[in-house]
């Protein structure tokens, strides 16, 4: 299992909230689940899915995202998103964040995100 | 018995349908439907900016507008729009500085108009981000047949918009031309932009080489080549023909001094004015005597600037 194009969302020092984007790589033959997540640079760290049916955009919150086996989950911009909220600092561009993912089996996993626009 | 059970299902299946619609529908209960066609949208509004002044679409008619909805705290699709606008101001060119972005805050709660302005500024691109009281905002949503509500999910984040992509784009008279959306490529977002307004300053230029036909051939022999009214036949009449760049005007339904409308120039060219030299022009197309008007404006440029914005609806 692997976990590749980690970004976060750069945004103005005065927000609060941002999206983080990763595609979680399942190579194993078992289903894997995201089950959580943190952020140093947040208070908390949810999973959110943008849902836009007849250009209505809906956004809600999943409890939990599985990926799998021998397949892959992109969380990309319009889609599913690691939902930043709370942030403790502002976000400059080229200054990484660190991601912890916490996955069923009490597998966990710290990744470092780019910031980018 | 099972006869009842179908009964019971479809009537349940019904009632969830109906749910699920009602989920997805306007204020007013008419069913929210994406494609809300580009006419008897009534674009005109006032809402607050920046500095908590009062801004009215009609006052930014020298600029094409491109007008969305959204809130700050949406992490996803708000980011991604003004990314996308970023894109297609690059793709604008010189065209860019013809277009201004209009952003209208649906979350009066939490997004302040100092807030607005940061996000806004943070892209670099032409705009400015308004809002106002819930029903001040309502209004506007409304007039826009656009659709959103407020939705509390079990987050950190508390509540939550939903809402539409519709991104509209304005024409320096404040009509509908286009209706944007999320999945629209920014190459197509700006060609489209970019024809129409070559179409506008086409159409534009083409009243102009009218108008001035028109004076050339019908005016200037006593209003004058630059509309100084100093024709060579100006020292002959009396009163002296009017002088466009500098002169009040006399027959103004504004109050005395201010300049006049279009519709009062097109009186004044079509009647005529009475005890002085001017004839009239009735006899001219009714479109030659508007372009002759447009003309006479473009003489003194600085002069009609503010002024076009009011009156160009009355035509």
């Amino acid at each position: 299992m692997s976990v590749k194009d980690v970004w976060v969302r750069a945004v103005p020092p005065s927000q609060k909230i941002t999206a983080a984007y990763l595609t979680i790589v399942n190579g194993s033959d078992e289903e894997i689940v995201l089950e959580s997540a943190s952020s140093e640079a947040a208070a908390s760290v949810e999973i959110h899915e943008m849902k836009s049916q007849d250009g209505m955009m809906a956004m809600q919150r999943l409890p939990q995202l599985s990926v799998a086996a021998g397949s892959e989950s992109q969380l990309k911009p319009g889609g599913i998103h690691l939902m930043l909220i709370g942030l403790r600092r502002p976000l400059t561009e080229g200054e990484p964040v660190l991601l912890k993912l916490m996955f069923g089996g009490g597998l966990e996993l710290v990744v470092q995100a780019e910031v980018k626009r | 018995m099972k006869y009842r059970f179908w009964i019971y299902a479809v009537a349940l299946i019904l009632f969830v349908g109906i749910s699920l619609v009602r989920g997805c529908s306007a204020p007013d209960g008419d069913p929210y439907k994406r494609d809300v066609g580009l006419s008897g949208i009534e674009t005109s509004f006032s809402l607050k900016g920046p500095r908590g002044q009062v801004f009215q679409l009609e006052e930014h008619r020298d600029k094409a507008v491109l007008l969305f909805f959204g809130f700050l705290s949406c992490p996803d699709v708000c980011p991604m729009m003004m990314t996308k606008l970023s894109g297609v101001y690059s793709l604008l060119g010189d065209d860019r500085d013809e277009v201004l972005t209009v952003f209208v805050s649906i979350d009066p709660d939490r997004d302040t108009p100092e807030a607005i302005k940061e996000y806004l500024d943070y892209f670099k691109i032409p705009s400015i981000g308004l809002t106002g009281s819930k029903k001040e905002i309502d209004e506007v949503v409304a007039r826009y047949k656009t659709y959103y509500e407020r939705v509390s999910i079990d987050s950190a984040v508390g509540y939550v918009f939903n809402h539409t992509d519709h991104l509209y784009f304005i024409d320096r008279k404040g009509k509908v031309r286009s209706i944007f959306h999320a999945e629209d490529k920014n190459e197509k977002v700006a060609k489209k932009i970019k024809k129409i307004l070559d179409e506008d300053a086409l159409e534009s230029g083409s009243a102009l080489v009218t108008g001035k036909l028109v004076y050339v051939t019908k005016c200037m022999i006593c209003h004058g080549a630059t509309g100084a009214g100093d024709g060579p036949t100006a020292a002959k009449v009396s009163p002296r023909p009017r002088n466009f760049l500098t002169d009040d005007f006399k027959f103004v339904s504004g109050p005395q001094g201010s300049l006049p409308t279009d519709q009062d120039l097109f009186k004044i060219v079509t009647e005529g004015s009475y005890g002085t030299a001017m004839p009239s022009w009735k006899d001219l197309s009714e479109k030659e005597r508007w372009a002759v008007i447009e003309y006479i404006k473009s003489l003194a440029p600085e002069r009609w600037k503010k002024e076009d914005v009011h009156h160009e609806s009355s035509k």
